[in-house]
Order: structure tokens, then C-alpha cells, then sequence
């Protein structure tokens, strides 16, 4: 009798246990072949990130002076054009020409000093807004508010008024969340995408490309470039001077990439000081792609 | 277990290779914008008041050039701070900088004690402050034009890859008189319309000028006592020559790229079929052999394919063939009728006139037939021929034609990518433009 019970609890046991978690062998979850999704892990621009105002300072080195003029090469005399007319002219004789004289050391202009680093960055405007504004998270803030307001006619009156309150003061802790300043700011984070793109941005309008060169998709050009802390460029090179001696469209255009760098007009660039050990140095890759 | 030990190995060292101990900031630019360069073009120097107005009359024709081209935009010399340049010190590049120049070429021009022209230059890159190129050339003063052009080429090479073409002539029909008693004359001029001259006396009708490569030669359609022929035409001697003896009508004849040989279409008992002559020899070879009419061929630059056009199709198409007039494929498909395909020096496109709903196109497709872009639309538009770097076209372009008017036919150039279009500057209306390969030295 004992016996039975034991079993006949056990075969119970045994039943609800193979309810509810299924016979092992029975049951294969069938293979789910998801497509694979391609991920790309990028900082998405964290304004919470935003550099505090006092960006630190440091002077750009000097440039080195540039070499001095190379003497130009002498050329053979082009004879001229060939008339329709009978009429003969004297053929210019063709001499050996010495080259022109080297340029004196004591002409020389001094190398221009670098512009001056533009003052500190400009403080962010999240730091500005307290002073002109009461409530600086107006915006939030007031559509809470609106939000809060419908939610007072739908709701009746007397119950409504501590709900209110409550809405009140989580709403006056939201802005005072919002507005409270010096965010924590991480250096260590990576420059975030949106950095990234108001650099591309800024060379983009001094990248002037050379339209209809022949197989412009194949004139891709990687420059890499040491920027100083204040954002202007330092110096930049093109990588590939194996290509630039062999291939002149290459170089005309690895060259005109190089001017859009060197562009004062575009810069400094705008990335923040703080990441500074992070972009100074870095790789621009220029690629028309899209322009072709 | 031995090998499980080797595998536990190789995904290791594939793991600990994957990521880098600190990934390097990388920027894409994949759009920029499509505007003229910034130059400077200084004035050339000079120590006697001849050698500076060589010197300006020189910087001058170069910025012409340079700005015709629409690659470059010259920057006002009024704007210029800097204005006590030397050959033989640095520029202050910092000066030039301020007023957006890319890009400065200064010069000095001298007449030497033997009586030739000096003229040196140096082209500047203002950002990265060095000098890209740096010549000196001698010449008699009267070739001063020239060797401007050479150093606009010089400039124009360095600063954008592709070959120049300003040290470059055109040869063209001159037209006047009233429409019923046109007067055909061929003419010769710089690209610039500089040099202009005619080279015929208008006597007998000239049609489809086109260069040797070689410079000295032109080879052209006449109706010379009234029977249409194609001509060779010496510019060195002024000596003109029938080329061939053929049976029928010659027309649209054109070089090969070496020089040796042209080919043209001759037209017998209402077909025209396509042949070639070899220069040195005189030997006649026929290429095509089809009832339908096939005219207008041009040669790829390294020589292996004719392009031309047949209604073989049914409708007037563009085609290609090997060189021995084999491997015949059509390509163009497009609506309307095609014509006049020239083939880019640069081998990469083919230029062509397009007739479709009484309009007439010039536009440029790949030598497949793909990537048909339309340039230029008009009441007539045609006649493209390539400048020698393969980067502009020249066509004209005809008003409708009145009575006792004539029809306002005049030259145009415009790059391959549709923008700036410009009206060549000639005495009388102008047809039927050749551009010539690059004068040799």
C-alpha cells in the first residue's frame, strides 16, 4: 500500500515534471535560420559627453620653415608652331642654360608664425542656458506641463490635486535633473559619430574634386594627419607616395585632398579637446564615391 | 587531444589578432564640391619695361587659358597683397592664404644679349607651401604666345593629372556670303582664336577638316571641280593632294592614330562602305561589306577598333569593329538616330551627334554603349571633336538658316561633364571644328 503511494506519487512527479518541461528526446526546436544582421558599433553623439567650457590650451608648434624654391628645370626651346604659311622663320637656337641663382638665405622670408589658437571653445550651450533661462528644460518641462494639464481636466478634481502636486514636484526634480550642470564628462570615451561627422562635414566643403577625371573611382586617397589640441592640423601626409610618383591623376588628386586638409578655412576641427589624445592623430580617407 | 590543443592555439592567436590594442580615428569624406581652383596668376617680372610687358601680356594669356578651362577661377590681381614678388625668394604664403588662393604662379620673363626671349616660372601650392613645378624656357619674343601656352599646360597638368590643351590649334570651316552662295573656306587658328588664317581661298566647297597627328597634315572633303573627293592638305607647303582614286564619292575621312593610314567612306551606286588607305603605300582596304550605309569612321587611340555608324539596324546606330573590320557590335540603342561617333584620345568614351524628335544632341557614352549622357541640345548641334587630353569638346552650333542670311554657325567648346559651355571667338561664322593633338616641340 506504502509502496503503491510512493510509486504512484513518483509517476505523478514524473508525469507533471514531463508537462512541464517536455520529453527531451521528442521535442527538437526546430533550427531557427535568422539572417544575420550586421551591427556596426558606433558612439552615438552623447550630448551628455559635451566637453565643460574650460577647454585647455596648448600653442600649435611652429611650422618648420619651407624648403627653399627648387631652381627650375630648364627646357629644351619649343620651336615655333609650324606656319601654313611658306614663309621660314629662324629656328631658336637651343642652349644649355644655367639654372637660375639660389634664393638667398637672407631674403628669405620668415616662415608666417601660426594664427593664434582661437580662444577656448566656446562654452556649450548647455552650459549657457541657466543664465538667460529661469527653467532651462523649458521644453521638456512644459510639455510635461501640457501633459500634466490634460491629465487634470480627465481626471475629477479633489484626488487630483495631491496627483498633481506629486506631478509637480517630479516634474520640478526632471528639470532640475536636466539643468544641473557640470555633467560628468569622460575623456576616455571614443569620439562620438557625431563629432566625426561635423568633421567630415567641414573638409567635405574644402575637398574641391577634379569632375571627369578618367576612373575617378579608383582615385581613393588616404592622408593621415597630426592635428595640435586646438583642432587646426599640425601636418599631414599623403600615404601612398609610391602611386603619387607613378600615377599623375593620383597625385593631382591625392594633392587636392591635401589642400582640402590644409584649408585654413576649415578649420579647426571640431572635436572635442578633451579626447585630444584620441584624434591627434587620425586617418582621413578620401573617396568619391559619391560624387561619381 | 594533441590536436584539440593545436585548435585552442590557432582560434587564440586568430582572437588576440582581431582587436588592436588602440584603434586609430579613421574619417571617410566621400562627398566634396565641383569648383574652380583658386590661382593666383601674378605678374611676370621684368627689369626693362619690354621684358615686363612680355611679362604681363604672358601671365595674361596663361590665366586666360587656365579660366577658359573652367578648372581654375583666377583670382583678381587687385585683391593681391602681396605685390613685390622675386623669382628666387618664397612667396608669403600666409598673404595669399588670406585671399583664398590655392594655388600662385609667379614668373619673370628677359630678353637674353642674343636676343631670345627667357621665360621662367614657378607654380606654388599656397597650403602646403612648396613649389609644384618650377621651368625655364627660351624662345624668340615672337613666339611669346606659344610658350604661354605651354606653361598653362604645365600648370594644368600638375595641379589636375590630365595632359593640357592650350598649345593646341583648331582647324574649322569659315563660312560667308549668303545662304544660297555659301562660301566654304578652311581656316586655322590657336584655340584661343589667336593666329587666325585661312588656308583655302574659298573656291571650292570644304567639308570635314581633320588633323594628322603628326600637325603637319589636314585631310579633308572638297568638291573640287565638282567631284566630291577626299584631300590631303600640307600646312608646312600649303600643297594639296587627292587621296586615291577611287571610283565613287570619298567622304569622312579621318587619321588613324599613328598617322600612316585614313580611313573614310566612299559611296557607289547608293551605298557608302567604309575603307582605309595606307599613307605609305597607297594600298586600298575595304572594312565593311553591308547593303546598308556605313560612314563616319573614327579610330581608338591605340588603334584596335573603328567606331561608326550604319543603318544596318534599321535606324542610323553607333558601331564598333576591330581594326580589320571584324567583331562588328552595335551600341547604342537609344530612340532617335545617331551619328558622327569620335572616339576619345583618352579611349574612354565616345563622343556623337544625336538626332531624336527634330532636335539635335551632342553627348558621350562609354565605347560599350553605356552611360549615355546628353551634353548639349539645339535646333543643330554637331560635329564633336575632342580636345587631345580627351577632357573637352568642340562642336557648332547652327541658328535656323534664312534667305539671304547666313545661318550663324558658330564654335563651342564644353567639358565632357556638361558644364561650361563657351563660344570659340572666330572672324566669320565657323563649322565643323577639328581639334589638332598637341603642337610637338
Amino acid at each position: 500500500m506504502r509502496n503503491s503511494f510512493f510509486f504512484s506519487a513518483l509517476l505523478h512527479a514524473v508525469v507533471i515534471a514531463v508537462t512541464y518541461y517536455g520529453v527531451p528526446f521528442l521535442r527538437h526546436p526546430p533550427l531557427v535560420m535568422d539572417t544575420p544582421i550586421a551591427v556596426e558599433v558606433v558612439t552615438i553623439a552623447d550630448k551628455t559627453n559635451a566637453p565643460p567650457p574650460e577647454a585647455p590650451k596648448e600653442t600649435p608648434k611652429a611650422k618648420e620653415p619651407p624648403p627653399p624654391p627648387e631652381p627650375p628645370k630648364v627646357v629644351e626651346t619649343p620651336p615655333p608652331p609650324p606656319m601654313p604659311a611658306p614663309k621660314p622663320e629662324p629656328e631658336p637656337e637651343v642652349a644649355a642654360v644655367p639654372p637660375p641663382p639660389e634664393p638667398k638665405p637672407q631674403a628669405k622670408p620668415a616662415p608666417l608664425p601660426k594664427e593664434e589658437p582661437k580662444p577656448a571653445a566656446p562654452p556649450k550651450l548647455a552650459d549657457k542656458k541657466p543664465k538667460h533661462k529661469p527653467k532651462p528644460p523649458d521644453r521638456f518641462a512644459s510639455a510635461l506641463k501640457d501633459l500634466a494639464k490634460e491629465l487634470k481636466k480627465a481626471e475629477p478634481a479633489s484626488p487630483a490635486k495631491k496627483e498633481a502636486e506629486k506631478k509637480e514636484a517630479f516634474e520640478t526634480q526632471i528639470a532640475k535633473a536636466l539643468s544641473s550642470k557640470p555633467r560628468q564628462h569622460d575623456p576616455s570615451l571614443p569620439v562620438s559619430i557625431s563629432e566625426i561627422d561635423m568633421v567630415r562635414k567641414q573638409i567635405e566643403k574644402c575637398w574641391n574634386l577634379t569632375s571627369g577625371a578618367k576612373n575617378a573611382e579608383d582615385l581613393i586617397i588616404e592622408i593621415k594627419v597630426e592635428m595640435n589640441a586646438d583642432g587646426t592640423v599640425r601636418s599631414a601626409d599623403i600615404v601612398d607616395k609610391g602611386r603619387m610618383q607613378r600615377d599623375s591623376f593620383f597625385s593631382a588628386a591625392a594633392e587636392g585632398a591635401l589642400r582640402a586638409v590644409l584649408n585654413p578655412n576649415c578649420q579647426p576641427f571640431k572635436l572635442s579637446p578633451e579626447k585630444y589624445d584620441q584624434w591627434k592623430t587620425m586617418t582621413l580617407n578620401f573617396n568619391p564615391k559619391e560624387m561619381l | 587531444m594533441r590536436y584539440g590543443w593545436i585548435t585552442a592555439l590557432v582560434v587564440l592567436s586568430l582572437f588576440s589578432g582581431a582587436w588592436p590594442a588602440a584603434a586609430e580615428l579613421k574619417i571617410d569624406i566621400t562627398r566634396g564640391t565641383v569648383e574652380p581652383l583658386p590661382i593666383a596668376v601674378v605678374d611676370f617680372s621684368g627689369n626693362t619695361p619690354d621684358d615686363a610687358r612680355f611679362g604681363k601680356d604672358i601671365s595674361g594669356v596663361i590665366a586666360d587659358d587656365l579660366e577658359r578651362s573652367g578648372l581654375f577661377k583666377p583670382i583678381d590681381k587687385r585683391a593681391f597683397i602681396q605685390t613685390d614678388m622675386a623669382l628666387n625668394t618664397l612667396p608669403r604664403f600666409g598673404d595669399w592664404r588670406v585671399i583664398n588662393t590655392q594655388a600662385l604662379v609667379q614668373g619673370r620673363a628677359a630678353i637674353a644679349p642674343d636676343g631670345r626671349l627667357k621665360i621662367e616660372f614657378r607654380l606654388w601650392d599656397v597650403f602646403a607651401e612648396r613649389q609644384m613645378v618650377g621651368l625655364v624656357y627660351f624662345t624668340i619674343p615672337d613666339n611669346w604666345r606659344r610658350v604661354s601656352h605651354i606653361i598653362a599646360d604645365a600648370i594644368y597638368k600638375r595641379i589636375t593629372g590630365e595632359e593640357g590643351y592650350f598649345d593646341t590649334r583648331v582647324v574649322y570651316i569659315a563660312e560667308s556670303g549668303p545662304a544660297i552662295r555659301r562660301i566654304k573656306r578652311l581656316a586655322i587658328m590657336d584655340q584661343d582664336g589667336e593666329n587666325h588664317r585661312f588656308l583655302t581661298d574659298g573656291s571650292s566647297l570644304v567639308l570635314t577638316p581633320r588633323f594628322s597627328p603628326a600637325m603637319q597634315e589636314i585631310t579633308y572633303m572638297s568638291y573640287y571641280g565638282n567631284l566630291p573627293r577626299v584631300y590631303l592638305f600640307n600646312i608646312d607647303n600649303g600643297r594639296q593632294e587627292v587621296l586615291g582614286d577611287f571610283p565613287g564619292m570619298t567622304f569622312a575621312p579621318r587619321f588613324s592614330p599613328d598617322g600612316k593610314k585614313v580611313i573614310m567612306s566612299m559611296a557607289k551606286d547608293g551605298n557608302s562602305e567604309i575603307y582605309v588607305m595606307n599613307l605609305g603605300t597607297r594600298v586600298v582596304t575595304k572594312l565593311t561589306n553591308h547593303s546598308a550605309i556605313d560612314t563616319s569612321p573614327s579610330y581608338s587611340p591605340d588603334g584596335s577598333q573603328i567606331t561608326f555608324n550604319s543603318d544596318r539596324g534599321g535606324t542610323q546606330q553607333l558601331y564598333t569593329m576591330d581594326a580589320d573590320g571584324q567583331n562588328v557590335q552595335r551600341i547604342s540603342h537609344g530612340e532617335g538616330r545617331y551619328a558622327t561617333p569620335v572616339w576619345s584620345p583618352r579611349g574612354d568614351l565616345i563622343a556623337f551627334t544625336k538626332m531624336t524628335k527634330g532636335r539635335f544632341f551632342i553627348g558621350v557614352m562609354r565605347t560599350d554603349g553605356s552611360g549615355e549622357r546628353l551634353l548639349v541640345e539645339d535646333f543643330l548641334v554637331e560635329a564633336p571633336t575632342w580636345a587631345p587630353n580627351g577632357r573637352v569638346l568642340m562642336f557648332f552650333r547652327q541658328q535656323r538658316m534664312e534667305a539671304n542670311k547666313g545661318g550663324g554657325a558658330q564654335l563651342y567648346s564644353i567639358d565632357l561633364t556638361g558644364h561650361n559651355e563657351r563660344v570659340v571667338i572666330t572672324p566669320v561664322d565657323a563649322s565643323d571644328p577639328a581639334w589638332s593633338p598637341l603642337i610637338p616641340n
